[in-house]
């Protein structure tokens, strides 16, 4: 989201103009949406994440102090609503990642290949099933991982955005997109070589 | 897995994300060069994140987008 609003926009929204808010929800609806479609893995849930986020935010708009980017606190708006959803839904265990389990050891590991979309010799047909592996990689991930890569790595954001919407150190993001980035790569590996 | 590839793995995210300090950076490049292992990895990582950013968007479907409006339009005419 790097189309922010302008101190002008900003300056509206502060002071509840509806159309100011309905332009906001029509420029940030489809990034929220897929973030929270990703996070939440039901349809039904991302609806209600992104309708909670932007309630949210509707009402909490005239406190904006604007120190930091817009689209960031409305990414941790969604990121709380994720959360509070997954506390409410079914138990789903959360892991950590430790670094040795995906440290390659001697054998085949290190030489495992992540067939690029470009290669494929089918294009369209290799593209669709990579991009569903892809998608059920990321869906794996332990939800405090799945956070950051998704912010980082999909949504775009900044290292120091995303440890501002999900309020965490810089250095635990680090850790934790790293530890991402290799589980979803070894899924993507194993996958492509059965 | 040798020991200064075990040091290096911890901050490969770093280094493909142009993160790390210039000498650290300096010092993996180097390492990468002359361990063929290191360097594959780092590439099959450096891929996964590519995968990751041209990932296509899940389309917000009009229904929710309907929805979405009549129920922000409820609320900003309060």
């Amino acid at each position: 989201m790097t189309d922010d609003p302008s101190d002008t926009e900003l300056a509206a929204l502060r002071a509840g103009d509806p159309r100011a808010f309905l332009a906001l929800v029509e420029r940030y609806q489809e990034r929220l949406y897929n973030f929270a479609a990703r996070m939440c893995r039901h349809r039904e849930d991302a609806k209600d994440v992104l309708q909670d986020t932007l309630l949210s935010a509707a009402r909490a708009l005239k406190d904006f102090r604007g120190e930091g980017k817009l689209s960031t606190w409305l990414f941790r708006i969604a990121a709380n609503a994720c959360r509070k959803m997954r506390r409410r839904g079914a138990f789903e265990p959360e892991r950590e990642l430790s670094l040795e389990e995906f440290m390659p050891g001697t054998g085949p590991e290190g030489q495992l290949e992540i067939v690029d979309w470009q290669d494929a010799p089918d294009a369209a047909l290799e593209r669709a099933r990579l991009r569903e592996e892809l998608e059920a990689a990321i869906a794996g991930l332990p939800l405090l991982y799945r956070e950051v890569l998704l912010l980082r790595d999909v949504e775009g954001l900044s290292t120091e955005a995303t440890a501002e919407a999900l309020g965490l150190t810089e250095a635990a993001v680090k850790t934790r997109l790293h530890r991402a980035r290799l589980f979803v790569r070894q899924r993507l590996a194993r996958d492509w070589k059965a | 897995m040798a020991e200064d590839c075990r040091d290096l793995f911890a901050r490969l995210s770093e280094y493909v994300d142009g993160e790390l300090p210039g000498p650290l950076c300096e010092e993996i490049r180097a390492h990468l060069g002359g361990c063929p292992a290191c360097e594959r990895f780092c590439e099959t990582l450096r891929r996964t994140v590519d995968l990751c950013r041209q990932l296509p968007p899940i389309p917000l479907p009009a229904e929710v987008r309907r929805e979405l409006r009549a129920l922000l339009r409820r609320f900003v005419d309060g």
